[in-house]
């Protein structure tokens, strides 16, 4: 242990006066600040334009209540966009705007909130309108080819290579310098030795990258005052300083095979290439190929024709512009066209849950093909931006849709007007989160099998320590 | 410098690369993965055309048996037009996945295209994708790097470049003679690549002379980017202290050119030319069609406008003649049409523009990174880039303003004193000419791509001064 302590403060020393490794931390800083800066400006510009359109939508909710209180008291006919109409408050009136809300880390990761949609529009309309993102900007299609200079992007990526710089000539580097035969030639173990040139630099990593991480949390925006923010940030703290450790017994093990440091770096390299770069691009392909995407175009069709003879009574009703729409009759029509259009394409719909749900359940599985998947997916799941999290999502809106379709078609069809005392009742919204526990679990296995890849490596590298090979080149 | 013995110094260079078992082994690992992105991409463009065609049959046959109808109601009715898939789609899907593949076409509203294949993505898209494209713009510069790093540092490291010089040989000479040696070897690994792409190609039903020609041009494009990195794989190898040095330096250089850079010029684009959010345009085609495009006209004065003009060429003005409830329905819808038709242009074109800005802004930092000049010049080879969709868009719009004025003539026309209960039937529907759309000639293609090819053509340039300035430079010892 004194040995360990020992070559710790050595090394300590020596990486406080290398100028190398202070220039790689810094530029490493600087693309977690920018990252940082750009998550961040992503992930407010989605609340701000989520907080507007919500205000917004609101506003003029509580205009139409108040045109519901003036209107309520007359005994005029029913005029266009009438509030005591029914069948406009559950098409227009009382339609309500439903958003997913962000996560307190979610600039960490933009993940899938620039694909999938952030807001629904949900009304009585047939199908559930999928409204992107009402008020963010659009992204454009290269953007969203590239991904975004998110910190996930920084850490998944670009962080093994700091560590795979900084570690890569651990014990090759002295061999190379000619500096091992001295260093062994002291009460010093081959395997203390790297060990604690291993440690120096990782606890020099671990909490830079925690530091920075912090820094990155604070320029990003994140929301630390929302209940488990901090668990968030404990969870992002352990993935970072797992997946560290990952690339730090990588380089212990290849340097244990007592390679060159060239034939290190090269091996290294490619273990990253491999794991970060080709694999997940496999992955994607592995599931397209195996569980393809669902047509939504064959969905739009499917369903048309499903409906059709629905959908032509609908395009009958609403095409024709010498047709009165106040009348009950148009509404229990319009109503019962609505309805079978809804029950007719609902196998298909099911069809195409079942297969995201594949698709999502694919990925969960393959993400372990790939430490660098682990990672990302972790990573996603904690800024609110992955898969499984707007899954929750779409399917708690979608229910939600039908209960709302179905109160507004009770009303339509009783033939009452709608009243201002009608206005408690109407269904609301409120998004249940994937449960704490659920995502710490979730976490927990990827840092698990990150620390359990870091130990196998180790005790890969164990046995071959003890062997002190060459001293020199 | 003499021909031969560049010749002579290339075959020995070869000699070394091929007995080199690493290297071997990495070659055969990007062929792999070379010929499985054809495959892949080959059965996703497969399954794409087969969906494409499935679906536009069935948005046909929906349209020509929907009965007997009034034809605005049809036109209310709509349908729906497909985006082409182009063959080359199995080499570069470019942005296409991020794009709407079909457009709603109906009476009132120009819809912009939905449904694109990345929204149904299983998630965790940006930290790759794997097609013919990605392996050529991503792993053959790594390579090109792993091949070429140690062409001047371990010939120093070993003492054998001093052997060399002294044979009199001169440092231009040896440097063309490695350079040819790296683009031998390429050209041996990426001869059979392109032959198979040209098969396969040809196989899906690209063989026309178009796709010949993108095809070719992407060879060249291709060519040019490969010799850019070589050139520079060879300077930072002269350069460099170590042969260590060297292959840290061109990794950290490849992680910038083709990992940070794209992510940080579309960041940027995004700052310098930002786009508007869906619900901005949303609002601003709703003010428009309330009250025009100068916001004063108000809707139903402009339509009024434009029925007496419509009126007038019809010859009616004036005339005090009693007209017909359905043709003067017809000729108001029309008018409608016009109306709508003037604030939907105005307004999606302004946003067309708007998005293909930031495509171009994105492009300019190919100067940066060859990169993002390669990728973009070889989606639009391959006719998977914005601009080719924004064709197609224009293409349904031009289709649709057809279909729905050919709809409300008819009505106009045939409506009689039936008003709104004349009915039309298949006749009409069948009449409808069907959606066609043809690609933009590859001149285009490259007009819209001329700063890739610029930036590419500079990169070419800088990297073959660096490698001859550092070979001019390097040290022997």
């Amino acid at each position: 242990m004194n040995a360990w302590r020992t070559v710790l403060k050595l090394e300590w020393r020596i990486l406080g006066r290398d100028r190398a490794s202070a220039m790689m931390l810094v530029a490493f800083a600087v693309a977690v600040v920018i990252a940082a800066a750009a998550g961040g400006r992503l992930a407010q510009g989605t609340r701000a334009a989520q907080q507007k359109a919500v205000s917004d939508h609101q506003a003029r909710y509580e205009a139409t209540r108040k045109a519901l209180d003036v209107a309520a008291a007359s005994n005029e006919p029913l005029a266009a966009s009438d509030p005591r109409d029914p069948l406009w408050m559950g098409e227009e009136g009382a339609a309500q705007l439903i958003v997913l809300p962000p996560n307190p880390l979610g600039a960490i990761a933009v993940g899938q909130r620039s694909l999938r949609p952030q807001s629904f529009a949900v009304s009585t309309a047939a199908h559930l309108v999928s409204e992107r993102e009402t008020e963010s900007a659009i992204v454009g299609p290269t953007r969203l080819l590239s991904g975004a200079f998110d910190p996930a992007f920084v850490f998944v990526v670009l962080f093994p290579l700091l560590v795979i710089a900084l570690s890569y000539e651990l014990l090759s580097g002295e061999r190379e310098r000619g500096t091992l035969a001295m260093l062994l030639s002291q009460p010093v173990s081959q395997r203390d030795l790297v060990g604690g040139k291993a440690a120096a630099r990782a606890v020099l990593v671990c909490v830079s990258a925690l530091v920075l991480a912090a820094i990155g949390l604070i320029v990003g925006g994140a929301d630390l005052g929302q209940p488990n923010a901090w668990l968030h940030a404990a969870l992002y703290a352990a993935v970072v300083v797992s997946w560290a450790l990952v690339w730090f017994a990588a380089s212990v093990f290849v340097n244990a095979r007592g390679g060159t440091s060239e034939r290190n770096a090269l091996v290294l390299v490619g273990g990253w290439l491999v794991f970060v770069v080709v694999l997940p691009g496999l992955v994607h392909a592995a599931i397209d190929s195996v569980v393809p995407p669902p047509s939504r175009m064959e969905l739009v069709h499917e369903t048309r024709e499903a409906a059709d003879e629905m959908e032509r009574k609908l395009a009958g009703l609403r095409g024709r512009h010498d047709r009165n729409t106040k009348t009950r009759k148009y509404a229990s029509e319009l109503i019962e066209v609505k309805e079978a259009l809804a029950k007719r394409a609902a196998p298909v719909v099911e069809e195409m849950q079942v297969a995201l749900d594949r698709r999502a359940g694919l990925l969960d599985n393959l993400r372990f093909s790939s430490p660098a998947l682990i990672v990302q997916v972790a990573l996603e799941d904690i800024a609110g931006s992955g898969s499984t999290r707007h899954r929750i999502f779409e399917k708690q809106v979608d229910a939600h849709h039908r209960v709302f379709q179905k109160h507004f078609f009770a009303l339509a069809r009783s033939g009452k007007r709608f009243a201002p005392a009608n206005t408690p009742s109407i269904p609301g919204f409120a998004f249940e989160d994937q449960p704490v526990s659920e995502l710490v679990t979730r976490v927990a296995i990827g840092v698990f099998v990150l620390l359990l890849l870091a130990g196998l490596l180790l005790a890969g590298a164990w046995p071959a320590l003890r062997r002190v090979g060459r001293l020199t080149r | 410098m003499s021909r031969s013995l560049v010749a002579t110094i290339a075959r020995k260079e070869l000699r070394e690369i091929v007995r080199d078992g690493r290297l071997r082994v990495l070659v055969v690992l990007v062929v792999i993965l070379g010929a499985a992105a054809l495959a892949f991409g080959v059965q996703q463009t497969l399954r794409a055309q087969h969906a494409r065609e499935h679906a536009q049959e069935r948005a046909t046959d929906q349209w020509q048996t929907q009965g007997d109808k009034n034809p605005h109601v049809a036109a209310h009715y709509g349908t729906h037009v497909f985006a082409p898939t182009s063959t080359a789609t199995a080499i570069d899907p470019g942005v296409s996945a991020f794009l709407g593949q079909s457009v709603k076409v109906e009476a009132h509203r120009r819809n912009l295209a939905s449904h694109s294949r990345a929204q149904d993505g299983a998630g965790v898209q940006g930290l790759g994708a794997f097609s013919v494209a990605s392996v050529l713009l991503l792993l053959v510069p790594l390579l090109i790097i792993a091949i070429g790093y140690g062409a001047w540092s371990r010939e120093r490291e070993r003492g054998t470049l001093r052997q060399l010089l002294s044979t009199g040989v001169d440092r231009k000479t040896l440097l063309w003679g490695k350079g040819a040696a790296l683009l031998v070897v390429l050209f041996a690994l990426l001869t059979p690549a392109a032959a198979a792409i040209i098969g396969v190609l040809w196989w899906l039903g690209g063989g026309d002379g178009d796709t010949m020609l993108r095809l070719a041009s992407l060879g060249i494009g291709y060519g040019v980017y490969f010799a850019t990195i070589a050139g520079l794989t060879l300077y930072v190898s002269a350069a460099a202290r170590s042969s260590r040095a060297a292959l840290v330096a061109l990794v950290a250089v490849w992680g910038v050119f083709c990992l940070a850079m794209p992510r940080v010029a579309s960041e940027a684009a995004a700052v310098i030319a930002p786009l508007p959010s869906r619900a901005e345009v949303g609002r601003a085609v709703h003010s428009s069609l309330a009250n025009g495009l100068d916001g004063k006209t108000r809707r139903e004065k402009g339509i009024e406008a434009i029925t007496v003009e419509l009126m007038k060429k019809e010859g009616l003005s004036g005339t005090g003649m009693l007209v017909a409830g359905s043709f003067m329905a017809g000729l108001e819808l029309q008018a409608e049409a016009q109306w709508e038709d003037r604030v939907y242009d105005h307004h999606i074109r302004a946003l067309d523009a708007k998005i293909a800005a930031q495509e171009r802004a994105v492009a300019w930092f190919g100067v940066l990174s060859p990169y993002v000049a390669m990728r973009a010049l070889s989606a639009g080879l391959c006719g998977t880039d914005y601009h080719h969709h924004s064709r197609f868009t224009e293409a349904a719009e031009a289709w649709r303003k057809g279909l729905v004025g050919q709809l409300n003539e008819a009505f106009a026309k045939k409506g009689g004193a039936k008003g709104w209960d004349y009915k039309a039937g298949p006749d009409l529907w069948q009449k409808v000419p069907p959606f066609s759309y043809s690609a933009p000639a590859i001149a285009q293609a490259a007009a819209t791509h001329l700063v890739s090819i610029v930036a590419l053509l500079l990169w070419l340039v800088v990297a073959i001064g660096l490698a001859l300035a550092s070979a001019r430079r390097v040290r022997v010892v």
